[in-house]
């Protein structure tokens, strides 16, 4: 819209026609400008609204011997799987349990991460180099059979949640440490953060007040990032039997379930197919918004 | 370049040093110990219990412990599995070379699939062909191993095995009865039997790296046809075939190098996981089956390998790279 102040006659000719659809008088923060550009990436909304049903509450886990490996039909849409349990409210509660541990695991991880990778950063030099070299060893040795190593050990206390989200979380953040790492190694050497130190500002005070807050974007982003990972990791981790065991509903699990009696019955490919096709399009969709993100944050990545 | 390569294999040893301590220390720190197992039977007294302790040497202080695993370590002895009383280092000779031929497989089939894709996706560039691969791509990068796995089963071997009576490929182990070799001792048994059941787990755990690799290929083969040269080649009057084929391509090829020292850990996760599905008697399920024994000589044992080998891979791409493209200079 044009600026409603000004007479149409001091405009010059056309002017309402180039810029038609911001509102040049009302200034909007930066968030505003990030959440707006979010939006416009359509694939980022469709994705996080596909996400946000999953979290209703829903009642699950009613066992019907009678109705076992049932075909889909109407009541049951996706069928039932070995113990007659409906195969759709088990992928709905699953799905809550996927994102809960990914998002839960994401924090994990972003908190460790986020403190090692921007300490490294930050200071540099020996503390950069001792930490990145730690990294470096936790990151030569491949995620999953460290993880199956932590669950494995807490037989005692079961597979709880928060021993898996524990686990995912302790083992991810090397990822998540590098990228932290780099983009406050750029920001350190900026202008402002100069002028921050020129005024007698201490380490930590710039960090907390003017590193971090720059290096927002890039965390979010792989924020979203690992908790595609951590859902990932976490149905494979159930697939593996170290996961979260029943009757906790999780995609992982359900497949575990199908794997066993793949050649039982007839209809049991279905209880095969539907779990991993949740886990892939949930993925899709946090992969997408973390896209979605990198391109509001920074549009210079918009370059195609 | 010889400087070079001494410096990194010197630069590698504190690494591995470091790996091997952190990974001692996470044993110590977990809530079950490396030697609950040999502590499980209900009938010992305690003395019993402290003289075994004793006896493996697991009552001495923690860095007395590292010193003496790592002494052992130069000598190639990893200790031994408590469960079955084999020596660690024969546990996974045993089952390394099955592993490493499923990885070689995929290996193969990503650069065989990959190659062709990335090139064809950057010489079409923004075609309907390339954002049609490039959505393939972030599917496959997106997509659950083992759930493709079981979907290739379904569709290869249960579906015809229920509608027609047999199954096009077989899903579990390496051989068929009556076929068998036993790769440690360089016998392939049937080898035509082994590549009928190396096809679907060569394919899965190719997926995941098809996906990236294209993607790779796709970005430095559009880097490398902007270059001057290619402009040279087109000049001259080369035909597009031979220009992409001789020019580009050969030059796009050299940081896939880099990449695939880099890929050892993602495929030495994704053999765990597909060794697995389809029941493939490889180093990542011997792990698998340790971990539910709790059986922590041979967990830590096939971490120590497999840090070994991830570094190893890296240091042969760094200088392969360094060999294969003479442009880079080493200092």
């Amino acid at each position: 819209m044009i600026n409603p102040t000004l007479e149409q006659s001091e405009l010059p000719p056309g002017a309402g026609q180039l810029v038609p659809d911001y509102d040049l008088t009302r200034e909007i923060g930066y968030y505003q400008l990030v959440w707006r550009r979010l939006l416009r990436h359509r694939l980022a909304v469709i994705a996080g609204g596909y996400l946000g049903p999953l979290l209703l509450p829903m009642r699950w886990d009613e066992p019907d011997l009678f109705n076992r490996y049932a075909p889909p039909s109407f009541p049951h849409v996706m069928g039932t799987d070995d113990l007659g349990r409906d195969l759709f409210k088990r992928i709905l509660e699953g799905g809550q349990v996927s994102l809960a541990v990914g998002v839960l695991a994401m924090l994990v991880t972003i908190v460790l991460g986020g403190l090692i990778g921007a300490l490294a950063g930050y200071f540099g030099r020996l503390a950069d180099n001792a930490m990145m070299r730690f990294t470096d060893a936790v990151l030569a040795i491949p995620q999953i059979f460290v993880l199956i190593l932590i669950i494995a050990s807490f037989r005692q206390a079961g597979h709880t949640p928060a021993v898996i989200i524990f686990a995912i979380g302790v083992t991810s953040w090397p990822y998540t440490a590098r990228i932290i790492r780099s983009v406050v190694l750029s920001i350190r050497e900026k202008e402002f953060v100069e002028a921050a130190r020129a005024t007698g500002s201490g380490n930590w005070k710039i960090l907390a007040r003017h590193v971090l807050p720059n290096a927002l974007g890039p965390i979010m982003v792989a924020a979203t990032l690992t908790i595609g990972f951590a859902i990932i990791l976490e149905s494979a981790l159930s697939f593996l039997g170290y996961g979260l065991g029943p009757p906790i509903a999780s995609w992982g699990g359900m497949l575990f379930n199908a794997n066993a009696f793949i050649y039982d019955a007839p209809y049991a490919p279905f209880a095969a197919l539907f779990p991993g096709l949740m886990i892939l399009i949930a993925v899709l969709c946090v992969n997408f918004v973390g896209d979605g993100l990198r391109d509001a944050f920074d549009p210079r990545s918009f370059e195609r | 370049m010889t400087t070079y390569a001494v410096r990194r294999i010197l630069q590698a040893i504190p690494l591995l040093l470091v790996i091997s301590f952190v990974l001692f220390a996470i044993l110590q720190v977990l809530p079950e110990k490396p030697w609950d197992l040999l502590l499980r039977n209900p009938r010992m007294t305690a003395a019993d219990r402290a003289r075994l302790l004793a006896y493996y040497g697991f009552n001495q202080p923690f860095l007395t412990q590292y010193l003496t695993y790592m002494r052992n370590l130069l000598h190639f002895d990893l200790g031994f599995s408590y469960f079955s009383h084999q020596t660690t280092v024969s546990l996974i000779a045993e089952r390394l070379p099955n592993t490493a031929l499923l990885m070689g497989t995929a290996y193969i089939f990503t650069l065989l699939v990959a190659i062709p894709i990335g090139i064809v996706a950057a010489v079409r560039q923004y075609s309907k062909l390339d954002n049609f691969l490039t959505t393939g791509a972030f599917i496959g990068i997106s997509l659950p191993q083992f759930w493709f796995g079981l979907m290739l089963i379904i569709l290869l071997s249960v579906l015809p095995y229920q509608h027609l009576g047999f199954r096009l490929f077989p899903t579990d182990g390496m051989w068929d009865s009556g076929h068998e070799g036993n790769l440690a001792h360089l016998n392939l048994g049937d080898p035509l039997n082994l590549a009928w059941h190396l096809v679907l787990p060569g394919i899965v755990l190719a997926v995941q790296s098809i996906a990236q690799y294209s993607r790779f290929v796709r970005s430095s083969m559009l880097d490398v046809l902007g270059q001057d040269y290619i402009r040279t080649a087109r000049a001259k009057g080369l035909s597009q075939l031979r220009v992409v084929v001789r020019h580009g391509f050969r030059n796009s090829l050299l940081p896939l190098i880099t990449l695939m020292g880099l890929d050892v850990p993602q495929l030495f996760a994704g053999a765990l996981i597909t060794e697995q599905v389809f029941t493939w008697p490889g180093m990542g399920r011997l792990f698998w089956e340790s971990a539910g024994k709790g059986d922590y000589q041979v967990l830590l044992g096939i971490m120590i390998i497999l840090a070994v080998l991830v570094v190893l891979g890296n240091l042969i791409a760094d200088l392969a790279y360094g060999w294969a493209d003479p442009r880079i200079q080493y200092r």
